[in-house]
């Protein structure tokens, strides 16, 4: 339920200022942009209608965090993927899912991984930085071969980005913070709790080809 | 680069303005009035003073009133700081330094070997004062094995008391000794237990360096046998690395006692193990070893270092220089003389030990935290009966599958003080 009425927040957050203010095909309104910039992005506002896909990687930075937790955040290669559609000429809305991989060594690798609904919104129409947020579940677990811990929980998203064209596609680099709700961390051996309050976070900085 | 997450709920807050939550503390486990209208127990007034050392009354304000209401001898430095005399022996670590002490209070000295008394189970057992020794630290790491250590950080506050005498020939026989333990960890883990420990088989005790000796009935004769023993040292152990010839050094550290205890608390329905842990408690230089060839079976070391010489092999280094040094000034004249086994300024005193922290396992989840035991840790129910123990335990399941041990505790202090000498 708390996660529930977060991400109906973020949504609201994100969606509000669209709401706000004028679509495509209105006058713009007192203090947006001037005619003259909105013909400057038009080609890459022109892009994002329709469907778009997204797809990305980079370094990420995660750790659990508990009273039992070792909460060692390590810097790790990241991956993600999107795809999605657009109900507003500055929204866009998707599913994502990312993953995380941080070889320890010794046989001993951690990861974390997520799921989540997106929303991206770019609040200028004269620049193509957006912000972006999600909601949707969050799972972090260190496997050694022998035995497994992890941690599955609710997970909420926010971040930023920006979009530069670059040959046909759209390169956007992308910082987003991902931090869950709180979830038991489980010996995958006897199921047994080591903490029952168990947050993830996550940090990745990557750079996504987006096409719309 | 350390970076902490902001909680989801933080998360949330930079949307709705919620705010971030916390935790909460215990109270105190044995709240007591005062010790001095409390009837004695057994064990209180059992030590009684040396030539020059603080008086039997002054050694009673050490006192505490335990479950039972009885007064109990307690810790005490080994130097009353209000007379300046010395009691002559030590109980290890002050426990009032230990964040457990709020929950846990003065520990009662010999409150399991009354209740065994109590209980009616046809068995007597009362240990010397000198021999509880108390340890604990706050905030030690537990290690889990294998590459659960990447995720899992397990912090505990522990103390503990062990009824560990090292001066007598006690233990060569005797395997029922009263431990307090007492752990709370950050995974929940938490045991606030007091028992008769069984340690190993009554009637015997194993070699340090292998094999098992008997030597004779315990009191009382009918013991129960445990899972732990008693590792002591015996001449046979000692010889081949003490005695040595000219320009070596002996190596003393093969005169160390290991108690390796294992504790269970289990229920009265179905024997069920809800908890258990295997302390091993080790006393460095006691002032004992086992010699079958001595009265009682009990050798001194300090004689080692002055009896005991097989033409150029002897006991040499610096623990044997200040044995000598001892007896020279004593007046003896030589440099052989034997210093008695109870000087102060023998070496042999066992005011060195540690204590590692092993298998904290509670089988608890969603039961009681309050369970009452027997003496021995057996016969758990819910409700108190003659002789019973009040144990507490975490209402959790801790069995991760892999093993989550250590660290040693104590081994880094030295618990002598003025006057402390054997027996300690």
């Amino acid at each position: 339920m708390p996660a529930l009425l977060a991400a109906i927040a973020l949504l609201l957050l994100l969606v509000s200022p669209v709401w706000a203010q004028s679509t495509a095909g209105d006058p713009p309104s007192p203090g947006l942009a001037t005619p003259s910039a909105i013909k400057r992005d038009a080609s890459t506002l022109a892009r994002r209608i329709g469907l778009w896909a997204s797809a990305g990687g980079g370094r990420g930075t995660a750790g659990l965090h508990c009273d039992a937790c070792r909460s060692d955040a390590a810097p790790a290669f990241t991956m993600h993927a999107a795809i999605g559609g657009r109900p507003h000429p500055r929204f866009h809305v998707g599913v994502e899912t990312w993953a995380w991989l941080d070889v320890i060594g010794n046989g001993v690798d951690r990861t974390a991984r997520g799921t989540q609904l997106i929303a991206r919104h770019y609040p200028s129409t004269r620049r193509s930085w957006f912000v972006t947020g999600g909601v949707g579940t969050s799972r972090f677990g260190v496997d050694d071969g022998d035995a497994r811990f992890s941690a599955s929980s609710p997970a909420l998203s926010l971040g930023g980005g920006w979009d530069l064209p670059f040959r046909g596609v759209v390169l956007s680099p992308t910082l987003v913070m991902t931090s869950s709700t709180g979830g038991a961390l489980r010996s995958d051996r006897t199921g047994n709790p080591v903490a029952e309050d168990a947050r993830l976070g996550f940090w990745r900085g990557t750079v996504a080809v987006t096409w719309f | 680069m350390s970076l902490r997450p902001l909680p989801a709920s933080c998360l949330l807050l930079l949307a709705l303005s919620v705010a971030c939550t916390s935790d909460t503390p215990a109270g105190p486990l044995t709240p007591g009035p005062a010790a001095e209208s409390a009837a004695p127990s057994v064990a209180f007034g059992l030590w009684q003073p040396g030539p020059g050392e603080c008086s039997a009354a002054i050694h009673d304000r050490y006192s505490t009133v335990g479950p039972d209401g009885k007064r109990y001898p307690t810790w005490h430095p080994p130097v009353d700081p209000l007379t300046g005399c010395s009691f002559g022996h030590e109980h290890g670590r002050d426990p009032r330094g230990s964040a457990l002490y709020r929950e846990v209070g003065d520990i009662p000295f010999g409150y399991a070997n009354e209740q065994l008394d109590a209980a009616n189970m046809g068995l007597r057992r009362h240990e010397d004062h000198v021999g509880h020794k108390i340890e604990w630290e706050n905030d030690v790491r537990l290690g889990p094995k294998s590459g659960a250590g990447a995720v899992i950080d397990v912090r505990c506050d522990v103390l503990t008391k062990l009824h560990q005498g090292t001066h007598s020939r006690d233990a060569f026989t005797n395997n029922l000794h009263e431990l307090a333990y007492h752990i709370r960890c950050s995974d929940r883990t938490m045991l606030h237990v007091t028992v008769l420990s069984a340690i190993g088989k009554p009637g015997e005790f194993e070699r340090t360096c292998g094999g098992t000796v008997q030597v004779g009935p315990a009191t009382p004769v009918n013991s129960p046998a445990g899972n732990g023993r008693r590792k002591i040292p015996t001449w046979s152990c000692l010889e081949p690395r003490v005695l040595v010839g000219a320009g070596a050094k002996s190596d003393f550290g093969a005169l160390h006692e290991s108690w390796e205890t294992h504790t269970e608390l289990r229920t009265a329905e179905g024997n069920r193990i809800i908890a258990s842990f295997d302390p091993y408690f080790q006393v460095f230089r006691p002032s004992r070893y086992y010699d079958a060839q001595e009265p009682g079976g009990v050798a001194r070391p300090a004689s080692l270092c002055t009896a005991h010489a097989h033409g150029e092999r002897r006991a040499r280094g610096n623990e044997c220089e200040a044995v000598q040094q001892a007896a020279s000034v004593g007046g003896a004249g030589s440099a052989f003389a034997l210093l008695p086994y109870d000087d102060p300024r023998s070496p042999f005193n066992g005011v060195r030990r540690q204590v590692d922290i092993n298998n904290n396992r509670v089988k608890n989840a969603n039961g009681p935290t309050v369970w009452y035991t027997d003496p021995f840790g057996r016969n758990g129910r819910t409700a108190p009966f003659p002789g019973s123990i009040r144990q507490v335990l975490a209402a959790v399941n801790n069995d991760y599958g892999v093993g989550v041990n250590g660290p040693t505790v104590g081994g880094n202090r030295n618990y002598g003080g003025l006057g402390v000498r054997a027996p300690n």
